[in-house]
């Protein structure tokens, strides 16, 4: 382009005018909303209420008088103020609650979702449906289920300062729990959405106790798994990060420690039964022996072969609570179903929650001593 | 076409060739295809990338053989110019209904996941403004936008995706089983042409590549539509290997979805897969000026003002038509079922015919020693 005659024509000044333009509103600020104007829930509880059919929703906020510096002289209680309605659906609890609230209620933040387990499987999957619809809400919120007060459970521990939750710090690490049992939001929708998998949440016994799953089966409420079963989930889901064994051996107490796994498994359906095979191999390390023990090649073996049966009691004691239950929170029906697609009449969730596991595992452990003794 | 156009390089013309067809790539394919191929998915992103780069391919042979400095220059030299008329109308026309379907489809999405209070008049009047600013400029002035936003847009774009790569648990949803009935393999292949179409742009742009060959130039245009399979194929893999069949199925914009679930908890930010939306709206914009740009080089030699004038007359019309298409709902239903049928079919139809016409009565110009024969 040539510079011939004056520097400014009228041209330059209109697209100079519609670059601004441009410039001010592609920012999307039709959108935008000052932080101190908004009530950002860091968690909803959801309980059942009277009559049949409507649930008492509670939304959590932290508490803005909270300063940093006077979070050590403040009750748990006071950290946080929550907002109590009751409503049949997602939209409607938000309405209510927005009608309570002086500041626009802002869920974008939303860390935790905690559901009573008296709610009825096919009432969470409506629910968890609702909210997955809402482009906005974040799908990365855990969903957890508890009994009893539900509120109790909402605590900022003092390991941590608002707006950080024990539950979200909890879930968030990973690989820092023996097994990890977090659940997204989106990953409950997925179990619900897929024939062939029945969802999980962690099951919170208390403030800092989640050792147990609640599995969802087609109908009814969802049933709490024990502790051993739980573990037995998780090593067939290779969710175990850091478990720990003790056996006993001739000469005293062994313990394994930082046991993670591995599975090859491979699922058939036999007689209209799952039938899962393959193996599991499970690795850690010697963490304590008898002092007057020497670490030989047949001790350390005869000590695998002890924490290899351990976990496959555990795997066992899971398959046989989901045969018990008539759940499959390991998903092998839907691993069967992705494998052969033409079996269109098998595609719907109630031939899989009478479709009954059988399991056929090769446990192999292996252990290393990398302590500084041997 | 001489004077105003520069001629860009043969990297600028792969990159706006890879622009023009790389929009579509955030939008709801994955839920139509697994409605319709199921765990097939996959084969079907593969025979559509096979059959697309031949027909580009076959497109970037017959421009190179025509010698000609626009599609509608090319129809002229194979056709007669009447008959161009009607074809390169056709061809732009088909181009414009997607590209208006298109931007309904992409304000929406904007509007569900990002600004709900915006109305969605005003992110597409935005979009379709500065694409225009844009296409009325020189083809190498397009060209150098697209070089300089297209590198960091992709490089997002691709950090995003590796990160949501952690949520893929059901790998055997990704593999193909080969049950889909051959009639259901044909109408998923066609419904994902809108992937691939472009409405002739190679045809337009190729002549003001600086010296290419023919053999430069049909590699060129297949190793673009090979980049956009193989970024399907990840995308693909991704979202169902994330979410399964049937829940993908159900999920109205499933790559957006899926890169909102990744969390980075050590990241200062939670949510990176908001990255995507800023680099994916100037993909956007550049999408929307080579594709008004493709319409402006088939106009002839036209001075600033007038294409000013004209990318704001398109603007307006692509405006309108996304303003008319309302819903979300109507817009599916117009992408699967009229314009990218139409756009695949008319593509199909006039590609090969136009080239092996071209070949038959390809005879020395008057004056000048007879081209080599082509590669």
């Amino acid at each position: 382009m040539s510079w011939r005659g004056p520097f400014w024509r009228w041209h330059h000044l209109v697209s100079l005018l519609l670059l601004m333009s441009v410039l001010t509103t592609v920012t999307g600020c039709w959108d935008q909303v000052p932080f101190p104007e908004r009530a950002p829930a860091l968690v909803i509880t959801l309980a059942p209420a009277t009559p049949a059919g409507m649930f008492q929703w509670t939304f959590y906020f932290p508490n803005p008088t909270v300063t940093v510096s006077s979070l050590s002289q403040i009750s748990t209680s006071q950290q946080t103020y929550a907002v109590r309605v009751d409503s049949p659906t997602f939209a409607a609890a938000y309405s209510s609650a927005q009608q309570r609230l002086a500041r626009d209620l802002f869920l974008g933040q939303l860390e935790v979702i905690i559901l009573s387990t008296k709610i009825p499987a096919s009432e969470v999957a409506t629910l968890t449906n609702a909210y997955n619809t809402n482009g906005q809400v974040p799908k990365t919120a855990y969903m957890v289920a508890a009994q009893g007060q539900l509120g109790r459970l909402v605590v900022v521990s003092p390991q941590e300062t608002i707006p950080v939750l024990y539950l979200t710090r909890l879930f968030d690490c990973h690989r820092c729990q023996p097994s990890d049992l977090s659940q997204f939001q989106w990953q409950v929708w997925d179990a619900f959405e897929s024939p062939g998998i029945s969802p999980v949440m962690p099951d919170v016994g208390g403030p800092d106790r989640v050792a147990e799953i609640a599995v969802y089966p087609l109908k009814g409420p969802p049933t709490i798994w024990t502790t051993k079963a739980t573990t037995g989930w998780a090593y067939l889901l290779s969710r175990v990060h850091k478990e720990t064994v003790s056996v006993r051996e001739k000469s005293g107490m062994v313990a394994v420690t930082r046991l993670h796994d591995t599975t090859q498994l491979a699922v058939s359906l036999v007689d209209g039964r799952l039938q899962v095979t393959g193996a599991v191999h499970a690795y850690g390390g010697l963490a304590q022996w008898p002092p007057l023990t020497t670490l030989t090649a047949n001790f350390l073996h005869h000590v695998e072969e002890q924490v290899s049966a351990h976990i496959a009691a555990d795997i066992g004691q899971a398959i046989v609570t989901a045969n018990q239950t008539h759940e499959d929170p390991f998903g092998y029906g839907r691993q069967w179903l992705l494998a052969h697609p033409t079996n269109l009449a098998l595609d719907t969730p109630e031939y899989w929650t009478h479709v009954p596991i059988t399991i056929h595992l090769t446990v192999t452990t292996t252990i290393t001593v990398s302590g500084v003794e041997t | 076409m001489k004077g105003l156009v520069e001629p860009i390089s043969a990297n600028q013309y792969m990159m706006v060739l890879f622009v023009s067809l790389i929009v579509g790539d955030v939008y709801i394919w994955p839920q139509f295809l697994t409605e319709h191929a199921g765990p097939d998915s996959l084969l079907v992103i593969a025979a559509a990338t096979v059959l697309a780069a031949a027909l580009m391919g076959v497109q970037a042979w017959w421009t190179m053989h025509a010698r000609q400095p626009s599609l509608f220059a090319a129809f002229s030299d194979t056709w007669g110019h009447t008959a161009a008329v009607g074809l390169t109308s056709i061809t732009l026309l088909l181009g414009l209904g997607l590209d208006s379907v298109l931007l309904a489809l992409y304000s929406d999405m904007l509007q569900v996941f990002y600004y709900p209070e915006t109305p969605r008049w005003a992110t597409m009047a935005l979009m379709v403004a500065t694409a225009g600013w844009l296409a009325a400029r020189t083809v190498s002035g397009v060209a150098r936008n697209t070089q300089i936003w297209l590198p960091p847009a992709l490089i997002t774009f691709i950090a995003v995706v590796l990160a949501s790569y952690v949520n893929v648990s059901q790998v055997s949803a990704v593999i193909p089983r080969g049950s889909i009935p051959p009639w259901d393999f044909m109408q998923a292949t066609g419904a994902t042409w809108f992937l691939f179409a472009t409405a002739g742009l190679p045809a337009s742009l190729l002549p003001h590549v600086r010296g290419v060959t023919t053999r430069r130039a049909v590699g060129m245009t297949i190793a673009v539509v090979a980049t956009q399979g193989i970024i399907l194929a990840m995308l693909l893999s991704l979202t169902v290997g994330t979410l399964g069949i049937v829940p993908t199925a159900k999920i109205e914009w499933p790559i957006v979805y899926v890169f909102s679930l990744v969390v980075l908890p050590t990241f200062f930010l939670r949510g990176v897969g908001l990255f995507i939306i800023l680099s994916w709206t100037t993909v956007a914009v550049l999408f929307g000026a080579t594709h008004f740009q493709n319409v402006l080089l088939n106009l002839g030699a036209l001075s600033r003002p007038r294409r000013t004038l004209w990318a704001t007359l398109l603007g307006g019309l692509l405006l309108i038509g996304a303003h008319e298409i309302g819903s979300v709902e109507a817009a599916r239903e117009l992408l699967f079922h009229v314009v990218t049928p139409l756009n695949f079919i008319w593509m199909l139809l006039v590609m090969p015919l136009t080239a092996a016409v071209s070949l038959l009565r390809r005879k020395p110009k008057v004056g000048k020693v007879a081209a080599p024969p082509p590669d």
